[in-house]
Order: structure tokens, then sequence, then C-alpha cells
């Protein structure tokens, strides 16, 4: 069962480049959208640099 | 007792990890991404989270599995989170649910697993227009995740 598993996963792993599913996953419209709304929130309301410091270690 | 967690995998050119959820409804294949947003901030990450449909080659982000495994899926995801920083370590990771309940969800995750997450990690989370370190019981919109500097 495991190994079954595993072999699944790999065979998402190995999509070749160019391929259909290839161009599925590049193009994944929900993966688009996701990306849209991020962009969106971070420049609605972005982190303040003081906090932007503070994740480099800066403040 | 800790809670268990799935085994993952990951991408090697990509910053992709992939796992099974196990339980009354099969094996449900999760993907979970790191969406880079540099014209934003050179660190500055997207995490996207939701089950793999291998019918049409897109992520479903609103499924609600109801597999019986919620918690162990979320510790997995806050494990794939462990290790992508590990990867980049000057990694700003923001998340946000696809719905406010999603959002939620993943509120009530950091929360269960926030004796784990808070020794290695900084969780900070919108709410009105400002910016809260993370504390249980209280809603946010987003949350922004990076390594604890020592």
């Amino acid at each position: 069962m495991k190994t079954k598993k595993r072999d699944h996963i790999y065979k998402i792993h190995r999509v070749k480049p160019g391929s259909k599913l290839a161009k599925m996953m590049a193009n994944d419209p929900v993966l688009i959208r996701k990306r849209e709304e991020a962009v969106r929130s971070w420049l609605e309301n972005p982190p303040p640099e003081w906090l932007l410091k503070r994740a480099r270690g800066e403040d | 007792m800790e809670q268990e967690k799935y085994d993952i995998q990951k991408e090697e050119d990509r910053f992709v990890y992939w796992f099974f959820s196990e339980g009354p409804k099969g094996k449900i294949l999760k993907r979970v991404q790191f969406q880079h947003m540099p014209e934003l901030n050179r660190n500055a990450f997207n995490l996207t989270f939701g089950d793999w449909d291998e019918s049409t080659g897109r992520l479903n982000d609103r499924v609600v599995s109801n597999n019986g495994d919620h918690l162990t899926v979320l510790r997995t995801v806050a494990e794939v989170v462990h290790e992508f920083i590990n990867l980049w370590p000057d990694a700003i990771i923001q998340v946000q649910g696809s719905t406010p309940s999603r959002t939620r969800l993943y509120q009530i995750s950091i929360a269960s697993f926030w004796g784990e997450i808070s020794r290695d990690f900084e969780i900070w989370g919108e709410v009105g227009e400002g910016w809260n370190p993370f504390r249980k019981g209280v809603n946010y919109k987003r949350f922004l995740i990076f390594k604890k500097i020592r």
C-alpha cells in the first residue's frame, strides 16, 4: 500500500516539461487566482517596515 | 501526545509538497505550494493548499474533504512550512484562506500546535489595519509566518 502511494506521488513529480499535464499545472487558474489574491492583500495592507525588519532580524 | 503527520514528498525544482490524507473517504492527494512574490519582497511567499484534482490537473482550495483527519492534515501542513523555512530561512510566508472559514481553520490549526510552532516561528495576524502577534481566540484576516531570530 505504501509503495503504491509513493509511486502515485512519484508520477506527479516526474511530469514531463511541455506535456499536457505540465501545461495544465502551469496554467492552473486556481493558483493564478491565489497569487492574485495574495498580491492584492499585501498591497492593500502591506506589512509595516518594522515587521519586515523584524523578520530579517534587524529590529 | 504529539499529533501524527503524513509522509511528505517534495518536488525538486519548485516549492511544491505533496502528501496523502487517509480516512473513510479514501486517499486524497494534498498539495502545498509556496508562491514566490518577489515583486512585493524578495522573501515574500504565499502559501496555497488544497486537494489535487487529477482529472483537471488543478488545485481545489475550497473543497471540504471530511476525511476525518483534519488535525493530521494540518499538522502535516505545519511540517511542510517547517521544511520550507529550513530551505529558505528568510522567507516571510503569507497565509490566507480562500474563505473566512478556511482562514479560521488555519487559525485553529496554529492554536492547536502553538506549543511547537512558537518555538521556531513568529506568527503575526492582521486585525483591522494593524498587525499583532498571534494570540489564541483572536480572529485574523491573514497571517505572516517567519523564522524566529534568536
